[in-house]
C-alpha cells in the first residue's frame, strides 16, 4: 500500500530540482535553512493540489460563461473566489508580457502580408521555388 | 569544505552557505524574462523574493486536463498559472520555514508545513493532503481537532497490549 503516490499514473507531478531551485531562492533571506526532502516532496503535492483546484475552479467558471476554452479571465476569476485575490496583480502583469510577447511574434507574421500575394499566389510562389530546387538538385552532380 | 567551492565567494558574502552562495549568483546573474520585483507596493508574504526559475509550462497543462472536466484552455492561461503557483510557494515556503524559526529548528519538516497550512484559511483546499504528516510530540495545541484525524492520540493502544493477555486467543 503506497501512501504517496509521486507521479500517479502520468506523472502528473513538478521536477524536484526546479521546485528544489525555487525553495533555495525562497529561502536565500534565511541563511541555514534547509528544506528537507519529505517537506520537497509533499510541497510538490500541495502544488499540484494547487493547480488542479484552480483549474476546476476557472473550469466552472467558463462554463457558466458558456465558454469551451479556460480563458485568462476565468482563472483570475477562480483566483479571487478561491481567496488569493493578492495573487492577481501578479498574474495580470504575466498576461499583459504575454500579449506583448505575442504581439511581437505576429509582427512576422504581417510580412507575408505586407508582400502584396494573396495567400494562393504564395503557395504557387513557394512551389516554383521547390521545383526549381529538385531540378537543381536532379540535375547538378552530387558533390 | 566541498570541491567547487569558490572561496573568494565565500570570503566576501561571510553569510551565504556555499549552497545558498550558487542561488544568489544566479539570481543576480539572470533576470528572468516577466519576472519583476512586486514594487507597487503589495507586501506579497512579506518578503519580495525574485525567483529566477519558472515551471514547464507544458506540465502544468498536462496537470490541469487530467481533470477530464477541463477540455481546452487559452495558451496563455497556463502561463499565469505558474506565475499563480510560483506565488502560492513563496507564501506556502515562507509560512513553513516560520513555523520551523519558532520551533527553534533549521530544517523544514513536514510537520512544519501542515502547522503552516492549519493555521491559513487560504490553504484549506490542503489539509487532506497533510492530515498524513504526524503531529509532532509536544507541540503547542493551535491546530482544531478537525485537523488531526487521529484525534491527537499519540499514544499508539499497540503499546499498551505489551501486557500478557489474559485470554487466550486461538
Amino acid at each position: 500500500m503506497s501512501d504517496r503516490e509521486f507521479g500517479g499514473n502520468d506523472d502528473l507531478s513538478l521536477p524536484k530540482a526546479t521546485v528544489q531551485k525555487i525553495v533555495t531562492e525562497i529561502l536565500q533571506s534565511e541563511p541555514g535553512m534547509t528544506f528537507a526532502k519529505d517537506s520537497r516532496d509533499l510541497l510538490i503535492e500541495c502544488c499540484v493540489e494547487f493547480i488542479t483546484l484552480v483549474s476546476s475552479e476557472a473550469n466552472e467558471i467558463a462554463e457558466k460563461d458558456a465558454k469551451k476554452t479556460i480563458a485568462f479571465e476565468h482563472v483570475q476569476k477562480a483566483l479571487e473566489e478561491l481567496d488569493f485575490h493578492d495573487y492577481v496583480p501578479a498574474i495580470l502583469e504575466v498576461a499583459a508580457d504575454y500579449k506583448e510577447t505575442q504581439k511581437n511574434r505576429e509582427k512576422k507574421q504581417t510580412k507575408i502580408e505586407q508582400s502584396g500575394m494573396t495567400e494562393e499566389e504564395l503557395i504557387r510562389a513557394q512551389e516554383e521555388l521547390f521545383r526549381n530546387a529538385t531540378n537543381k538538385f536532379h540535375s547538378e552532380p552530387t558533390s | 569544505m566541498p570541491p567547487g567551492v569558490r572561496k573568494d565567494e565565500s570570503m566576501q558574502d561571510a553569510d551565504y552557505m556555499p549552497e545558498t552562495d550558487v542561488s544568489a549568483t544566479v539570481t543576480e546573474k539572470t533576470r528572468g524574462k516577466g519576472v519583476k520585483k512586486e514594487d507597487n507596493g503589495t507586501p506579497a508574504a512579506g518578503a519580495e523574493v525574485n525567483i529566477t526559475v519558472h515551471f514547464p509550462v507544458a506540465r502544468i497543462k498536462r496537470i490541469m486536463q487530467a481533470d477530464d472536466d477541463v477540455g481546452k484552455v487559452a495558451q496563455v492561461t497556463p502561463v499565469v498559472v505558474s506565475k499563480a503557483l510560483e506565488l502560492f510557494m513563496v507564501s506556502l515556503v515562507t509560512k513553513s520555514a516560520a513555523e520551523a524559526k519558532a520551533r527553534n529548528s533549521k530544517r523544514v519538516g513536514a510537520i512544519h508545513l501542515k502547522q503552516a497550512i492549519a493555521n491559513d484559511p487560504q490553504f484549506d483546499f490542503l489539509s487532506d493532503i497533510v492530515a498524513k504528516v504526524a503531529d509532532a510530540p509536544a507541540a503547542t495545541e493551535k491546530s482544531e481537532d478537525a485537523m488531526d484525524v487521529d484525534g491527537g492520540k499519540k499514544r499508539k493502544a499497540s503499546s499498551r497490549r505489551k501486557k500478557k493477555a489474559d485470554d487466550d486467543d486461538f
